[in-house]
């Protein structure tokens, strides 16, 4: 199932790795932000995203701040947000799926298992 | 010579006259002065208040005669003491228990003995007033009266000693008791049953800025906040009386409030006590304002970690999966068993990451469980669906033996537990082997219970395999893919939820892990029970 999604995530490698597992397996059409202020750049410019994979903590806006922001009128709602985390106490989960995302997936994630994943969580497997 | 015969309540006499504290005490013109009026009034050359203690007759106070103690077998007062009323002797000479006295034969010569016996506050006879003289004679019943009266002198300033060492006593106690109280690093207020405050320590005063006294009435109310009643416990108490605690709360973080209204974290533990006078509380709390920065820190530190350890993982994990996966090119097939290494140790070292990660936090003493009432059922079937992928690979079939529980424990951590026993289960089983999973109900808890038919654990080494990284053979964290922490991870959530966790491997084949939790509240299980 392929469409447009929005990867944002502050370290590189990461990203690229993300980008090309979910490009190749998933099908997607990814863009990538390297913040939270480039994604909410990148959006406020072109709203027309399937999904968006952001990662919650990085220097400046965080996931959760991020989220905020694009939840205040620039992205919208029906727009699946899913969170990618370094940080996996239970608790953690809870408090990040309160937060309105439809998902987390835990890093370090299965690049083969990502595309199935991010698919299983925005229901369109 | 007759010696007097030992009075029927001897032990209760001699403690009376020891708890009175008046044996060899200096002279007291309080005594002297009864001993003068008697000489003077009955006109006797010697006059005397005896003590009579275990072997000895001791004057507190004399005239006409040197103060000294002499034997009890010789002493004259030791008769006096058997009986109510005063003992005359008019003519030593003539009766037989004296005749032979040393001290009728010899210095000072006594003729003439009239005693009269004296009391403790509490009844028992301590000694007597008595008259002596050299000469025979006969005392009148107006003049035994008037000794009577003069011996009741001498009791009423025992008495008088007796309260004001009793005062004495008291205030040394509680001062000893305040001095320790107050020396205490807790603070510690007592209240009633109507919630005000009766009694606090310093330190207690201190932490919450009162000044000395300034608690006393205060409504605890004012200074607690944020207590939760409803996790105070009744325990049972083997005896009725006299002050001891009944209930016993659990420890547990409040709020104290100070007396200009600011706040600070507590440690408190409230426990109710009994009294002649009625029931009061007992609350002793400590700050931990410093403790929580710590443990703020720590998690701080614990959170920062994983992060900075598992994003670099993230990266070595997802560029070999990419390259394993082929999505990058095809691999030669050694490159591939290559990457498939690395791969499997990178998993390892994530899975080692997040057990050393979970350990230290709940090490740190905060693991913070959401406990709900939760069907054994459920736990068991998400821990069989988490394990059967390795299950199937491993070619061993997990049975289960189905008994519907209600339990009072977080799903999250249970689920964490089982798998972990589990999954060591079916990695030390045989191929085509069996693991059993069971519930039971153990009295007031549910009793889990992994069984394999693995090569068992040695006696030697039952409690061992809880510590961290310690395994049966050293070869099995790298052969079987473990981190070493698994079983100390279970062990301290058992801990916390308040079961037991423990090993059996009674064969040469074969062990069973098992571990207990509370059941839910037995209302909610009878519910769950009839529903079903």
């Amino acid at each position: 199932m392929s469409g447009r999604l929005l990867l944002v995530d502050d370290d590189d490698d990461i990203r690229a790795i993300a980008r090309l597992s979910l490009e190749r397996i998933g099908k997607w059409d990814v863009e990538a932000a390297s913040s939270g202020a480039e994604a909410i750049e990148r959006v406020r410019a072109d709203p027309g995203f399937d999904v968006v994979l952001l990662d919650v903590m990085m220097p400046g806006l965080d996931g959760p701040s991020t989220l905020e922001r694009l939840r205040d009128g620039i992205l919208p709602d029906a727009v699946p947000v899913i969170f990618l985390t370094a940080k996996i106490q239970p608790a953690d989960r809870d408090y990040l799926n309160a937060l309105g995302a439809a998902g987390v997936i835990a890093k370090p994630f299965d690049p083969m298992g990502l595309a199935t994943e991010v698919a299983r969580l925005v229901g369109r497997e | 010579m007759k010696i007097a015969p030992v009075p029927k309540d001897e032990s209760r006499r001699l403690r009376a006259l020891e708890n009175l504290a008046l044996l060899d005490t200096p002279r007291d013109e309080r005594f002297d002065r009864i001993t003068r009026v008697a000489a003077d009034l009955f006109s006797v050359p010697i006059a005397a208040i005896t003590l009579v203690a275990a072997d000895r007759q001791w004057p507190k106070a004399c005239v006409g005669i040197e103060a000294g103690e002499s034997a009890r077998t010789t002493s004259f007062c030791s008769h006096t003491i058997l009986d109510e009323t005063a003992m005359v002797i008019p003519d030593t000479l003539l009766d037989e228990r004296f005749v032979d006295n040393p001290a009728v034969t010899g210095d000072p010569f006594v003729r003439f003995y009239a005693g009269q016996p004296i009391h403790a506050p509490t009844g028992e006879a301590l000694g007597a007033l008595c008259l002596v003289d050299t000469v025979p004679r006969t005392i009148t019943r107006t003049e035994l009266d008037r000794l009577r009266d003069l011996a009741g002198w001498v009791e009423e300033e025992i008495g008088r000693e007796d309260k004001r060492a009793l005062v004495d006593q008291l205030r040394d106690s509680q001062e000893r008791i305040w001095t320790v109280m107050d020396s205490i690093a807790e603070g510690i207020v007592a209240f009633s049953d109507d919630g005000l405050i009766r009694q606090v320590n310093h330190t207690a005063e201190r932490a919450l800025g009162y000044g000395p006294g300034q608690m006393l009435g205060v409504p605890i109310g004012a200074l607690l906040r944020d207590y939760e009643t409803t996790r105070v416990v009744e325990t049972v108490t083997p005896n009725g009386n006299g002050p001891e605690a009944t209930k016993l709360g659990l420890r547990q973080r409040a709020t104290a409030v100070r007396k200009d209204g600011s706040t600070f974290p507590m440690e408190v533990v409230i426990t109710e006590a009994r009294m002649s006078t009625g029931r009061f509380f007992v609350a002793i709390a400590q700050d931990v304002t410093d403790r929580m920065a710590a443990e703020r820190v720590k998690d701080e530190f614990i959170s920062v970690v994983g992060h900075e350890l598992r994003t670099p993982l993230t990266a070595i994990r997802g560029s070999l999966g990419l390259v394993a996966g082929g999505v990058v090119g095809d691999l030669a097939p050694e490159a591939q068993e290559m990457v498939g290494m690395a791969i499997a140790n990178t998993d390892r070292l994530v899975r080692l990451v997040n057990d050393m990660l979970d350990i230290e936090k709940m090490d740190a003493g905060h693991l913070e469980l959401e406990c709900t009432d939760v069907s054994t059922g459920a736990l068991l079937q998400a821990s069989l669906d988490a394990v059967k992928a390795l299950a199937d690979e491993a070619d061993v079939t997990v049975k289960t033996a189905r008994v519907q529980l209600v339990v009072h424990a977080d799903a999250d951590r249970i689920v964490q537990t089982l798998v972990n026993l589990l999954g060591n289960a079916v990695k030390f089983s045989p191929a085509g082997g069996v693991v059993t999973v069971s519930v039971t109900k153990a009295g007031d808890k549910a009793e889990f219970a992994v069984r394999d038919h693995g090569r068992g654990i040695p006696g030697d080494q039952l409690d061992t395999i809880f510590e961290r990284f310690r395994q049966v053979d050293a070869t099995d964290a790298r052969e079987k893919g473990g981190t070493g922490l698994g079983l100390a991870i279970a062990q301290r959530i058992v801990d916390w939820h308040g079961g037991r966790i423990w090993a059996e491997s009674p064969g040469e084949t074969g062990c069973t892990m098992r571990f207990t939790l509370p059941l839910a509240a037995p209302v909610r299980a009878d519910l769950q029970d009839a529903s079903r």
